[in-house]
């Protein structure tokens, strides 16, 4: 996502040093309308991949051009943009469906004989291999009557919200970038989101059981009596959860505090790298055989952690903002945009909410994740 | 050759002393304080194997400016630690303390070897 945001980023060395001949209509006309920096992130969108082999947006890229292309009747149906060193796209101007309408990693040699021909082209794209140009003497003209681009593809004005939904809030890091920069790290917030900072449109999700109910251990609650004892939260809350799900011995004497007490004998004051044998230790002594297990932290491979929430299972994640800031969160379910924008439902330690999300990797380091679950 | 080793392990067994006595006291006397009972809790991060092996191989200048160091830096991150900000805290000003102790080891190491020369 960070790249994306380079990439949209990027428009505005464009717009200053443009150095082609197209021009690209600024503003826009009407609200489904695109403006460049949409075109950019619509492209950025279809042109970044994580295999090396599918990548075309790499991070040397530069946004070379941005063509309007037109219907017969004169309205803006798509934007080509030409990537250099290479690729190149062709965006359907909706903001409700900003599909690539084609890309690759070469070019389309109609539209690219038509600008290096013509300083300021009317490109009339009908589809990929139906293109002509009406202002000047291009070479390729071309006409196959009154059909336009929903002609041949009618799904393009039909509403796609979660391809929607990404570019909007890759729009949203673009135009406040220097806040998306900070969601790198070494700012002290990790990352984490409300819900009313994710994206708009569908999206699929799951919670553990009861969730919602726990009454979380907060870590400011405890500084008199810990210091560094995000470990030690996460743990307590763990407990919490199980407590509500019918292992009542787990909250001592029926209280948050008590038990945090209790959990804090177990895992002292942090930096604590690891807290899984506390969390099995604490658990034993009040009559529970906790197991635990690793997760994949690798960002594309989601699945682990959808198990471990299908099965109730809590997971502590460790997170990374600097080198010397290092947080403990618990995650309790996930909410899924599609592709990549995948997000974990946490509770962060600091609230006593699940109203918190965190994307892998964005906005600190993903170290771990362990699921824990009694049996 | 006898009188090297005989050396050597005089200051293994002072080194040892040392840490075992900043163990003994920060577990039993100050384990209240966050620094001191951090850091033994958790074996000094076990440098005093890198010290103590430092030491074997003949290290005995740059193994007593690390031991001091350790105890230095205890001593100043609990005095001087913060318990909101993790990269001020007391552990981190260990750290740091501990990896001065250990360039200005280097160069005294450096210079030493300079002079002998």
């Amino acid at each position: 996502m960070k790249k994306c945001v380079a990439c949209a980023l990027a428009v505005i060395a464009f717009t200053i040093s443009c150095t082609t001949t197209v021009s690209a209509t600024s503003g826009k006309e009407n609200t489904n309308d695109m403006d460049m920096l949409d075109v950019v992130i619509a492209a950025s969108i279809f042109l970044n991949s994580s295999s090396p082999e599918n990548d075309i947006w790499i991070d040397t890229s530069v946004v070379e051009a941005i063509c309007p292309l037109y219907n017969p009747s004169g309205s803006i149906v798509a934007y080509y943009i030409k990537i250099n060193p290479f690729g190149y796209a062709v965006i359907n101007n909706n903001l409700n469906n900003p599909a690539a309408i084609e890309f690759g990693r070469s070019d389309n040699d109609l539209i690219r004989d038509i600008i290096s021909s013509c300083d300021s082209p009317h490109i009339i794209y009908n589809s990929p291999s139906e293109i002509y140009n009406t202002n000047g003497s291009g070479p390729s003209v071309i006409s196959m009557g009154g059909n336009d681009i929903t002609t041949y593809f009618p799904n393009l004005n039909e509403a796609d919200y979660s391809l929607a939904g990404i570019h909007s809030e890759l729009r949203a890091l673009a135009e406040n970038g220097v806040q998306a920069l900070d969601l790198s790290t070494g700012d002290l917030n990790y990352g984490f989101l409300a819900s009313i900072d994710l994206p708009s449109g569908y999206f699929w999700w799951d919670i553990i059981d009861n969730a919602k109910n726990v009454d979380w251990a907060i870590y400011d609650d405890y500084n008199d009596i810990a210091h560094f004892h995000c470990g030690a939260v996460a743990v307590t809350n763990i407990a919490l959860y199980y407590a509500t799900r019918g292992y009542t011995s787990l909250k001592v004497d029926n209280s948050k505090d008590k038990t945090f007490e209790a959990v804090h004998k177990f895992v002292d004051n942090g930096p604590m790298p690891t807290i899984a044998g506390y969390a099995v230790e604490y658990f034993a002594s009040r009559g529970y055989t906790l197991n635990h297990c690793e997760v994949s932290n690798v960002t594309s491979t989601f699945s682990g952690l959808q198990s471990a929430i299908q099965n109730n299972r809590p997971c502590a994640i460790l997170l990374a903002d600097a080198v010397f800031n290092w947080h403990w969160v618990v995650c309790v379910g996930w909410r899924s945009y599609g592709g990549n924008l995948n997000y974990m439902q946490i509770v962060n330690g600091w609230e006593n909410t699940v109203d918190r999300f965190y994307m892998g990797n964005n906005g600190s380091l993903w170290i771990s994740t362990t699921e824990y679950w009694i049996g | 050759m006898r009188y090297v080793v005989k050396q050597r392990l005089k200051n293994i067994v002072i080194i040892s002393a040392i840490f075992l006595f900043l163990y003994l006291f920060s577990m039993n006397v100050f384990h209240e304080l966050y620094v001191f009972e951090w850091t033994a809790r958790n074996r000094y991060l076990y440098l005093w194997v890198i010290i103590l092996s430092l030491e074997a191989f003949g290290q005995n200048l740059l193994s007593f400016v690390l031991t001091a160091g350790n105890v230095v830096g205890v001593i100043f991150g609990q005095i001087f630690g913060d318990y909101e900000d993790f990269s001020r805290s007391g552990v981190v000003i260990w750290i740091k303390v501990i990896l001065i102790s250990l360039i200005v080891g280097l160069a005294l190491n450096g210079f030493q070897k300079w002079r002998r020369s």
